[in-house]
């Protein structure tokens, strides 16, 4: 007499089908981890090559590692400098955006004026804008202004470009934020600067933090504008580095090389910003 | 302080949330504002509190026109429905907030916020963010919130809705409690008639946008104004019948329909009146609330309500008579099942008849078409045709009533 129990009738058949969907899914998801890794891992490894190894007609993954790229970047003082200009320029740019950005999401967010629909149309709108229509004029004012080539100058120009974005991110993310904290903040006997300062923008604080770090990497891959907007004493680390494409051969070792050293301030500041990324911040407000 | 609303109105596109809405709240009372969803109450609180401006309207307090003071410059404390505790301060930093703008001394903050916590039996959870506290915690901060500021107004905006049932009971009468201590004036938001009953010392009933009625709750549980005040308070809701008012020989008497040949009683009215009824009579509907009667087993031919039991819901003390039509026996004017309380040692009969008799001073008459009161307890109501009728409320009331 069989005695059928439950474990007995779970044969190998109904167990394989959920094994078999967990190793295609961990299959599916490695690949498009590593097409998008893909880039990274190959810069990363031709930045250990010498200039020997990567002429190499088919590459190899095996090959003896060399620093000599890094150390050529280090040791070149202007490129040294163009890193700090990079730093400086993107922190600039983001402060002000931030500080900039989230008054006016505050203010589209939490009141109602004539021509409120409209201005938050403009703004996305100006996201659509492309830079490169604009880059001759801009090089043409700058000029007679005399900000090329300034910190000023290319901060100035950036901000059209990093204010559309943070005012929509803010702007949404505010509206998240329960009016009834606002409601509760006047009664408290705020009048409309305090609640921004000590009620919405702390408890908006992740939001902000996300969009300070968009803001960051925007002006820290920007290309266009700093090429032509800045020479030498403003010059940024992604103008500097394309100048590794030589007339007559493209120095891909070092090209390499710094593209891995432009991404470290990005991974360093993502890190340290994502802590702050607390979800649920609001969690406890309400109800 | 005295707050005076006259004939505010508010309407949110086509949607009129409160239509001429006129009442004066005395120093140091307790106003609960009562009614279903959506008949205007937290929308005439945050009219009160600035939060919403009226369409139209005055709004007073202390006899100064407030409509266009910013909530900041009100000196009200307003408790929320959902707490809006500030998330990223502590309980205590959610306490001092208000004293702390107003730039009080810090060891002052200190001892009021300590002082308030200690009230409410929060002192350990000072230090703790909001997402660290249960529901009623959060709740009693949102209170301590409010109390700490010793306001000239306290809102409070169904503050106890999002409690578990045994604990909304205990903090109900803890408010009660502290209300009566503080002696501040409070206007309370509430849909259950329940906690107004316990909590008012006067309760507005409002319905889509008007006031049905104001008075205390003895008073309109005694003497409601219409059919939408008799039966929104008291639970289970009173029981409705169908029926005549009609002349008689000896002051006016009615007719209850389904009723065999034979008057239920007669009301001895004045006979002034008498001449008021017409020929026809007055198509009325005759309530009594579900513990008042007297029970008999079997049906009878004259002077009581005769009804067939369904089934029986025990509650302890008492037990819920749920009655079911049947032919030759009273219907609810609306179908919905007559019910009576009755004590749990009540005999019930085998074969579920029963029968009810009412004496008048128990007994509710409403007009059927405007669902007016014309008589509520042996005291007669309604102006009646010119005549001056006792009106029971006796408050400042324009407004329009209701069919329930």
């Amino acid at each position: 007499m069989t005695i059928r129990t439950p474990t007995a009738a779970l044969t190998g058949d109904e167990r394989r089908p959920g094994r078999a969907h967990e190793i295609l899914w961990l299959v599916l998801v490695g690949l498009v981890v590593l097409i998008w890794l893909g880039p990274v891992l190959w810069i990363s490894n031709i930045s250990l090559k010498t200039r020997a190894e990567i002429a190499v007609p088919v590459p190899s993954f095996i090959f003896r590692p060399t620093l000599e790229n890094y150390a050529a970047i280090l040791e070149n003082p202007n490129l040294v400098r163009y890193a700090a200009n990079s730093l400086i320029i993107a922190s600039v740019t983001t402060v002000i955006t931030i500080v900039l950005a989230s008054l006016a999401a505050y203010g589209l967010a939490r009141f109602t004026f004539r021509g409120r629909e409209g201005l938050l149309t403009w703004i996305l709108s100006l996201r659509m804008m492309p830079v490169i229509a604009v880059v001759v004029p801009f090089y043409i004012m700058y000029q007679r202004l005399g900000l090329l080539d300034t910190y000023a100058g290319i901060i100035l120009a950036y901000l059209p470009v990093t204010l559309p974005f943070a005012i929509w991110l803010l702007y949404s993310f505010i509206r998240d934020v329960p009016v009834v904290l606002d409601e509760a903040a006047m009664l408290d006997g705020c009048g409309p600067w305090r609640t921004f300062l000590e009620i919405v923008l702390p408890v908006s604080l992740p939001s902000v933090a996300v969009t300070a770090i968009f803001t960051f990497i925007v002006c820290w891959n920007e290309f266009l504008l700093a090429l032509i907007l800045t020479a030498n004493r403003a010059k940024t680390f992604a103008v500097g580095m394309s100048e590794f494409v030589l007339s007559y051969e493209v120095l891909w070792g070092q090209i390499s090389a710094a593209a891995m050293m432009m991404l470290l301030p990005l991974l360093v500041i993502v890190y340290l910003v994502q802590r702050h990324i607390v979800k649920g911040m609001t969690l406890g407000a309400v109800r | 302080m005295e707050v005076v609303l006259r004939k505010l109105s508010k309407r949110y596109g086509q949607h009129p949330a409160v239509t001429d809405l006129s009442l004066t709240i005395h120093d140091g009372e307790f106003l609960v504002l009562l009614g279903p969803s959506g008949c205007g109450k937290t929308t005439t609180l945050r009219m009160i509190a600035g939060l919403t401006p009226p369409d139209a309207g005055d709004l007073l307090f202390d006899g100064q026109r407030v409509n266009d003071v910013h909530p900041s410059q009100r000196d009200i404390a307003m408790v929320f429905q959902d707490y809006a505790l500030y998330p990223h301060k502590t309980a205590f930093e959610n306490l001092a907030f208000n004293l702390r703008l107003r730039r009080l001394p810090r060891d002052v903050i200190q001892r009021k916020v300590e002082a308030t916590a200690d009230l409410l039996h929060i002192l350990p959870l000072l230090p703790r963010k909001p997402r660290e506290l249960s529901g009623g915690e959060r709740q009693r901060v949102a209170l301590g919130r409010a109390i700490v500021r010793d306001p000239k107004l306290f809102l409070m905006d169904e503050p106890l809705s999002n409690l578990d049932a045994k604990l909304r009971e205990r903090m109900r009468i803890e408010l009660k409690a502290l209300q009566r201590r503080l002696r501040v004036t409070t206007v309370y938001v509430t849909h259950d008639q329940s906690e107004a009953m316990l909590l008012a010392d006067r309760v507005a009933v409002m319905d889509r946008g008007y006031l049905q009625q104001l008075a205390t709750p003895h008073e309109i549980y005694r003497y409601p104004r219409n059919l939408f005040a008799a039966t929104f308070i008291g639970s289970p809701r009173m029981n409705l019948v169908r029926g005549v008012l009609q002349r008689g020989g000896a002051g006016v008497r009615f007719l209850a329909e389904g009723l065999p040949s034979g008057m239920l009683w007669e009301l001895h009215l004045p006979a002034a009146l008498e001449p008021l009824v017409p020929e026809a009579g007055i198509p009325v509907l005759i309530g009594f609330r579900p513990e008042s009667g007297r029970l008999a087993p079997g049906w009878r031919d004259h002077d009581a309500l005769n009804l067939t039991l369904d089934f029986v819901e025990p509650l302890g003390p008492d037990n819920l008579l749920v009655m079911q039509p049947s032919p030759g026996g009273v219907d609810s004017y609306d179908h919905s099942p007559l019910i009576l309380r009755v004590s749990e040692q009540q005999r019930l009969p085998a074969d579920q008849r029963l029968s009810v008799n009412l004496a008048p001073d128990e007994v509710y008459l409403f007009d059927q078409h405007s669902g007016e009161a014309i008589f509520c307890r042996g005291r007669l109501l309604r102006t009646f045709g010119g005549l001056n009728a006792d009106n029971a409320s006796g408050h400042e009331l324009d407004n329009r009533v209701h069919d329930g």
